[in-house]
C-alpha cells in the first residue's frame, strides 16, 4: 500500500522537472500525465484521468434498457462490441432470456471482427509512440477491411448496437463467408509484412524489449486485465475462464507470454490476431441455422414487423419494447474485449431504468500501470509504454 | 546583358547563389519535403501530397506550404526570450547553410579555393547546433529544454566520428582541399577503398540531421516537437528548413569525398563545369533520399541508446578508417 | 470445483466474522459482512484465491443506506476464476464511512477512489482524496447519489 501513497516526491532542491505530458500532446491521448523528471529519467508518473468522462453510469439510470445499448459503446470506440456484449448478456442474466445458437454464433463473429480491429488500432497507436509512422498507417489500413467486414454484417462501421437482448438486430449476408475468407487471407499475409518491417526490426526490438516489465505478481496483484495481464504470464481470458456466447464450443488458445515488457504485450496481440482468425473461420463452420431472436421477443412482434423479419432476416423493435421492464434484482457479466475484460453491473428495481449501472472498463483497471510501469525509465520510454498498454482515455474515464 | 551572365557564372557568384548555394538549397528544400512525404505515403499505402497540382502528384505542395509558414502569424509567446527566440531560428538558417561556400561545383570551380576546405566545412559544420540550444533555451518551454539538451548531447555523440571519419578520407588522399580530394578519386571512389568510414559517415549524417532512427532531439510523441515547440509561422519553417539544409550539405560532401564527385564524367566533359555540377547534384540527391527513406522503415532510438551507438560502435569505427586508410596509403595509396 | 464447494469454503473461512453467504446466479458467491469486519473478511477471502478486485460499486439508497459492493475473482487460480465474489457493506446514510480494503487488494486503487470520487464514500486509510474524474474544483454533491439529478433533454423515445 505505501507505494501508492506519495508517488509524486518533489525534490527538495528544485532538481528535478515538472512535466505535464497533456492533454494538449501528440501523444498523450485525452488526459494529462504529470511526470517527474531527473534529466533524463522519470523519477515518478501519475496519471490524471477525467478529461473526458461522460459519466454513463449516471446518464444510464435515466435510460431505458433498450437506450442503453448505444450509450456503453460510446466510450470504447474501436472495442464497442464487448462493451455491447457484457451489458446485453448481464441484462439477458437479469431477464431470463437465452438467445438461440445462430445469433450465439454471430455474437461470437462480430466479438473477433471487433477484437482483431481493435488489436491493429492499438498496435497502431504504438507504433506511432515509439516513431514507426509506417506500422501507424498499415495497421490503420488493414483495420479497414475488418470494419468493412463488420459493416457488412451490421451497417455500421464501429458503433455497431448488433447485440440486442434476446439475439442480434441481423443476419449475416448470404456472401459474408466468402468476404471474411478474403479479408483473413489479406491479413494473414499482411501480418507476414509487419513481421518483416517491424517484428524484427533492430530498432524496435531496441525500444521495448525489457522496457516496462510487468511481473506476474504485480499484473495480479493490481489487477491487470487483457492482453497486459497475459503478457506477463498469467492465462486468463474471460473466454475461458467463464465461457459465454458460442467461445463454450470453439477451439482457440490463450496467449501468452513470460517477459511482461512492452514487446510481450505487442507480441501477444499479435498472436491474439491470429487466434482471432481461428475462431472466425470456425464460427463460420460450425454456424447453426435457425432463428436469430428469442422466441419470447419474436412471439411480442405485430404481424408487420414479423413478416419484415422474416423477409429481411432483420429485427426491427415495435415502440412498446422501449419501455422494457427488468424485475428487480441484479445481475453481473463480464467479457474479453480487446483491451481486456469489461464488467458490468446492473441492479435492478424492477422499473423501465437501471437503479444503478456500473460498467468497468479494461483502460480504467489498467490506468495504475501507468504509474507502476513508467518509474525509473527514460523520458522516451513513456510513450513506447503508453502504447504498449493499449490504453483508451475515454474508456477509461467513460 | 552578357556581363550580368558573365558576372552570375563567376564561380564567387555562382556558387553561394546559384549552385550549390542559395537557389539550389532552395529548391531541393521543397523538392525533398515533398519527396519524404511522397515517399513515405508509398511505403505506408496512401497518396501523400496529392492535390496540389495533381498532374504531377502534388509536386507544389511544398510552395502551398512554404506560404502558408510565411502568412501565418508568427506567435512570440510572452515569456520567451524575445531576442534569441527571434534571431537564432535566422543564424540557425543562416549558417546551415553557409557550409555550400565552401563546396566546390566542379573541378576548379569554387568561390573559397582553399587547401584547407575540409576543415573550413567541418568547422562550419559544427556552428548551427549552437543556435539550436540557444533558441531552445530561450522558448521557455520544458519540451523545447529537454529538446535543445538532447541536440546537445547528440552533438558530442556524432562530432568527433563525423570528424574522425571524413579526416580518414583525407589522410587517404592525402589532401584537405576538396578538390583534390575529388581529383583523387579519379579510378576508385572513395567508398570501395575506405567502405568503413563511408558507412560510418552514412549514420552519422542521420544523427547531425536528426533523421530516423535518429530523430531524437524532435520526438514528437515524447517532446512534442523539441527545441521547436514553441515556433510557428515563417520561423518554424526556418528552424524546420535548416536540418534539411544540413542534410544537403552533408549529402554533398558525401558525393564529393566518398562517390567520386564529378568522376566517373570524362575530362573533356568537365569544362565547362556544369555537367561536373549536375553530377555532384545526383549524387548528392541519392544520399539524401537514403536519409529521407529511412523514416518509413525505423522508429526512433532513444537517446541513451543513440549515445551508446556514437560513442561504443562509431568511435571505435571511426578510427579504425583512420587505420584502414593509413594501410590503404601503404600498400599504394591512390 | 462447483458452486456449491465454493460457498462452502467460503463459509469456513469466514466462519469466526459475523456474514452472511449465500449463492447468487450460477457463478457469483454473495458475502454480506459489516464494516467492522470488512478487511479481515477481505484477507481470509484473499487467502482463499480471491487475489484481485474487478469492480467496486457503491449504491446509494436515498435516506436508507449506503451499499459498496466489491467483485473479486481471481487470476491465480484458474478455477476460481470462474467465480465471482461479491462483497457487500452497508453503510449508514449519514455515515459512509467504510475501511479501504487497499492493503489487501492494491487493485481497488483506483476502483475505491471512483466512488470517492463520484459517490462520496470515505474509504478509510485510502491514501487519495482527491478528485478523480471530476474537476479537480468540482465541489457540491456527487454526482452519482440519487439527490444529484440530471436533466435529460425531455427525448423519451
Amino acid at each position: 500500500m505505501s507505494e501508492f501513497v506519495e508517488t509524486i516526491s518533489r525534490s527538495e532542491d528544485g532538481r528535478f522537472l515538472e512535466l505535464l505530458i497533456g492533454p494538449q500532446h501528440p501523444a498523450s491521448g485525452h488526459m494529462r500525465l504529470v511526470a517527474e523528471v531527473d534529466g533524463d529519467v522519470v523519477v515518478s508518473l501519475r496519471p490524471n484521468l477525467g478529461y473526458v468522462h461522460r459519466s454513463v453510469e449516471k446518464i444510464a439510470e435515466v435510460k431505458k434498457f433498450l437506450q442503453i445499448i448505444p450509450l456503453v459503446e460510446r466510450p470504447s470506440l474501436a472495442d464497442t462490441t464487448a462493451n455491447n456484449l457484457a451489458y446485453v448478456l448481464a441484462l439477458e442474466r437479469l431477464l431470463g432470456v437465452e438467445p438461440p445458437p445462430r445469433a450465439q454464433y454471430l455474437r461470437t463473429l462480430l466479438a473477433e471482427i471487433n477484437r482483431i480491429h481493435s488489436h491493429f488500432y492499438g498496435i497502431g497507436i504504438h507504433g506511432v509512440m515509439i516513431g514507426s509512422s509506417t506500422a501507424f498507417m498499415w495497421a490503420f489500413g488493414d483495420r479497414e477491411p475488418l470494419i468493412h467486414l463488420a459493416q457488412e454484417l451490421t451497417g455500421a462501421r464501429i458503433t455497431y448496437s448488433y447485440i440486442i437482448p434476446g439475439g442480434v438486430r441481423r443476419d449475416m449476408p448470404p456472401d459474408f463467408p466468402d468476404k471474411v475468407e478474403k479479408v483473413l487471407r489479406y491479413i494473414e499475409r499482411r501480418l507476414e509484412d509487419y513481421d518483416k518491417l517491424y517484428v524484427r526490426n533492430p530498432v524496435v526490438r531496441a525500444r521495448l524489449e525489457g522496457v516496462g516489465v510487468l511481473k506476474k505478481e504485480d499484473a495480479i496483484r493490481l489487477g491487470i486485465t487483457g492482453p497486459n495481464l497475459r503478457a506477463s504470464g498469467v492465462p486468463y481470458d474471460v473466454r475461458k475462464a467463464d465461457p459465454y456466447c458460442a467461445y463454450p464450443d470453439i477451439d482457440f488458445n490463450v496467449i501468452t507470454r513470460e517477459e511482461g515488457d512492452a514487446m510481450a504485450r505487442f507480441l501477444v496481440r499479435v498472436g491474439e490476431i491470429r487466434e482471432s482468425m481461428k475462431i472466425i473461420r470456425q464460427v463460420l463452420k460450425k454456424m447453426p441455422d435457425g432463428p436469430i431472436f428469442a422466441e419470447k421477443y419474436y412471439k411480442m412482434l405485430p404481424p408487420n414487423l414479423k413478416k419484415y423479419y422474416e423477409e429481411t432476416k432483420e429485427v426491427k423493435f415495435p415502440g412498446i419494447f422501449a419501455n422494457l421492464r427488468a424485475p428487480a434484482g441484479e445481475s453481473v457479466a463480464r467479457v474479453e474485449g480487446g483491451r481486456g475484460e469489461v464488467v458490468i453491473y446492473i441492479v435492478s428495481k424492477g422499473g423501465m431504468n437501471p437503479y444503478r449501472f456500473r460498467i468497468v472498463t479494461p483502460s480504467f483497471r489498467n490506468a495504475v500501470l501507468f504509474e507502476h510501469l513508467v518509474r525509473n525509465v527514460r523520458v522516451a520510454d513513456i510513450p513506447a509504454i503508453y502504447g504498449s498498454l493499449d490504453y483508451f482515455p475515454p474508456e477509461a474515464d467513460r | 546583358m552578357m556581363d550580368l551572365l558573365d558576372l552570375i557564372l563567376q564561380p564567387w557568384i555562382f556558387i553561394p547563389l546559384i549552385f550549390p548555394g542559395l537557389t539550389t538549397a532552395f529548391l531541393v528544400l521543397l523538392g525533398i519535403i515533398w519527396a519524404e512525404r511522397k515517399i513515405a505515403a508509398k511505403v505506408q499505402m496512401r497518396y501523400g501530397p496529392l492535390y496540389v497540382l495533381k498532374p504531377l502528384g502534388g509536386a507544389i505542395q511544398m510552395i502551398a506550404d512554404l506560404l502558408r509558414y510565411l502568412f501565418a502569424e508568427p506567435i512570440i509567446p510572452k515569456d520567451v526570450d524575445k531576442l534569441t527566440f527571434i534571431f537564432a531560428p535566422l543564424i540557425l538558417f543562416g549558417l546551415s547553410y553557409l557550409p555550400t561556400i565552401v563546396l566546390p561545383a566542379g573541378p576548379g570551380f569554387t568561390a573559397i579555393s582553399s587547401e584547407m576546405s575540409l576543415l573550413i566545412l567541418l568547422g562550419l559544420l559544427t556552428l548551427s547546433p549552437v543556435f539550436t540550444m540557444i533558441l531552445a533555451w530561450g522558448s521557455n518551454n520544458k519540451f523545447s529544454l529537454i529538446g535543445g539538451l538532447r541536440e546537445g548531447y547528440l552533438v558530442t555523440t556524432y562530432e568527433i566520428p563525423l570528424f574522425l571519419s571524413a579526416l580518414s578520407m583525407a589522410v587517404l588522399y592525402g589532401t584537405l582541399d576538396i578538390t583534390a580530394m575529388v581529383e583523387a578519386q579519379k579510378n576508385v571512389w572513395g567508398i570501395f577503398l575506405n567502405p568503413l568510414a563511408a558507412i560510418v559517415f552514412l549514420v552519422l549524417i542521420l544523427i547531425s540531421t536528426s533523421k530516423f532512427p535518429f530523430e531524437i532531439a524532435e520526438a514528437e510523441s515524447e517532446i512534442v516537437m523539441g527545441p521547436f515547440t514553441e515556433y510557428s509561422g515563417i520561423f518554424y519553417g526556418l528552424v524546420m528548413g535548416a536540418s534539411y539544409l544540413k542534410l544537403y550539405v552533408l549529402s554533398l560532401l558525401y558525393a564529393l569525398i566518398f562517390l567520386g564527385g564529378w568522376y566517373p564524367l570524362p575530362s573533356f566533359l568537365q569544362n565547362p563545369p556544369f555537367l561536373a555540377g549536375i553530377m555532384v547534384f545526383v549524387k548528392g540527391l541519392v544520399i539524401m533520399f537514403i536519409a529521407i527513406f529511412m523514416r518509413a522503415i525505423y522508429p526512433r532510438y532513444r537517446i541513451d541508446q543513440a549515445i551508446q551507438i556514437g560513442w561504443h560502435k562509431l568511435v571505435p569505427l571511426a578510427i579504425l578508417s583512420i587505420f584502414l586508410s593509413l594501410l590503404v596509403v601503404y600498400l599504394g595509396g591512390v | 470445483m462447483d458452486l456449491e464447494e465454493v460457498v462452502q469454503r467460503v463459509k469456513d473461512a469466514l466462519s469466526d466474522l459475523e456474514v452472511e453467504v449465500q449463492e447468487k446466479g450460477p457463478n457469483v458467491v454473495e458475502v454480506k459482512v459489516n464494516r467492522e469486519n470488512v478487511i479481515e473478511a477481505a484477507r481470509k477471502l484473499k487467502g482463499l484465491g480471491f487475489d484481485h478486485v474487478k469492480s467496486v460499486t457503491a449504491i446509494d439508497y436515498p435516506n436508507e443506506r449506503f451499499e459498496v459492493v466489491y467483485h473479486a475473482s481471481s487470476y491465480s487460480n484458474l478455477e476460481l476464476a470462474r467465480f465471482f465474489l461479491v462483497l457487500r457493506v452497508d453503510l449508514p446514510y449519514d455515515d459512509p464511512k467504510t475501511p479501504s480494503l487497499l492493503e489487501v487488494w492494491p487493485s481497488v486503487l483506483y476502483l475505491e477512489h471512483e466512488q470517492y470520487d463520484l459517490m462520496g464514500i470515505d474509504f478509510e486509510g485510502h491514501p487519495r482524496k482527491e478528485r478523480l474524474l471530476l474537476p479537480d474544483d468540482y465541489e457540491g454533491i456527487p454526482p452519482l447519489r440519487k439527490e444529484f439529478k440530471i436533466k435529460t433533454e425531455g427525448i423519451n423515445a
